[in-house]
């Protein structure tokens, strides 16, 4: 889990390889905006991406404090900003929601909503990284 | 022995670029030759250029703001970019200097 702004949001743990500090970035020239550059990390050069502009619904600010955590989907990988990871949480699949049409990210990027009873968590945004991830590409892409 | 490659190291609007030296045929005031544009972004004061040939072999220059030197890097720490990081022809790759990122751009795509 992990909070961006004021979104709290979930990733599947097998979609997650490594949580890390922001190293230095590169940024890109005429890249899409949620794409905020490259970085290089472990012999492997990552696109960084802010989940808030991908998701448009805001952007994140990169700090001193920001951590990224690099999520991976068959092939494709990439590092995230998040403002906090929050931790790793268990969840039953009974208590999945299906998205609502109308929420804040769109629903056809999420694999649903949890609830939880922990203060100041509310409702967990559960991406679907996969989709994400091709939605990513297919946005470099098509510019 | 591992195989290696000339790259030259230029800045542009502060950024770091590399491309295959062996490309540039001179380094001199932006001048003579038709400029390829800002593909890189706009430079700060653009007081170089660098000189080269399109694939159509003409003769273009490309305005940057410093030259940081050449260096002979093995070909292995060279990587393809990424696919939702990979954008038009121009950043072919990049070059992994410990864990920071140099793009690697094709002089002659830009013209």
């Amino acid at each position: 889990m992990f909070r961006l702004g004021e979104l709290m949001l979930g990733v599947p743990s097998q979609n997650v390889r490594e949580v890390t500090r922001m190293g230095p970035m590169t940024p890109l020239p005429r890249m899409v905006a949620s794409v905020l550059g490259v970085v290089g990390h472990r012999g492997e050069v990552l696109p960084v991406v802010d989940l808030l502009r991908f998701l448009g619904v805001g952007e994140l600010k990169v700090t001193p404090r920001a951590r990224i955590f690099i999520g991976v989907a068959g092939n494709l990988s990439a590092a995230f900003l998040a403002d906090a990871v929050v931790g790793l949480r268990k969840v039953f699949t009974a208590d999945i929601w299906p998205a609502p049409v109308t929420g804040q990210v769109p629903a056809e990027l999420l694999l649903g909503i949890v609830t939880t009873d922990r203060e100041g968590e509310g409702a967990i945004n559960l991406l679907n990284l996969t989709r994400v991830l091709q939605s990513a590409r297919a946005r470099a892409v098509a510019r | 022995m591992t195989p290696t490659v000339d790259i030259l190291l230029f800045e542009v609007a502060g950024v770091r670029f590399a491309a295959d030296a062996s490309q540039v045929m001179r380094i001199d005031r932006p001048l003579e030759e038709p400029s390829v544009g800002a593909p890189l972004g706009v430079p700060h004061h653009g007081r170089r250029a660098l000189i080269f040939y399109s694939e159509g072999g003409e003769l273009r220059r490309l305005d940057i703001d410093k030259v940081s030197g050449v260096r002979s890097v093995a070909i292995e720490s060279l990587r393809r970019l990424p696919p939702p990081a990979r954008v038009g022809e121009v950043p072919i790759g990049a070059w992994l200097d410990g864990d920071d990122a140099v793009l690697l751009v094709d002089l002659a795509r830009m013209a």
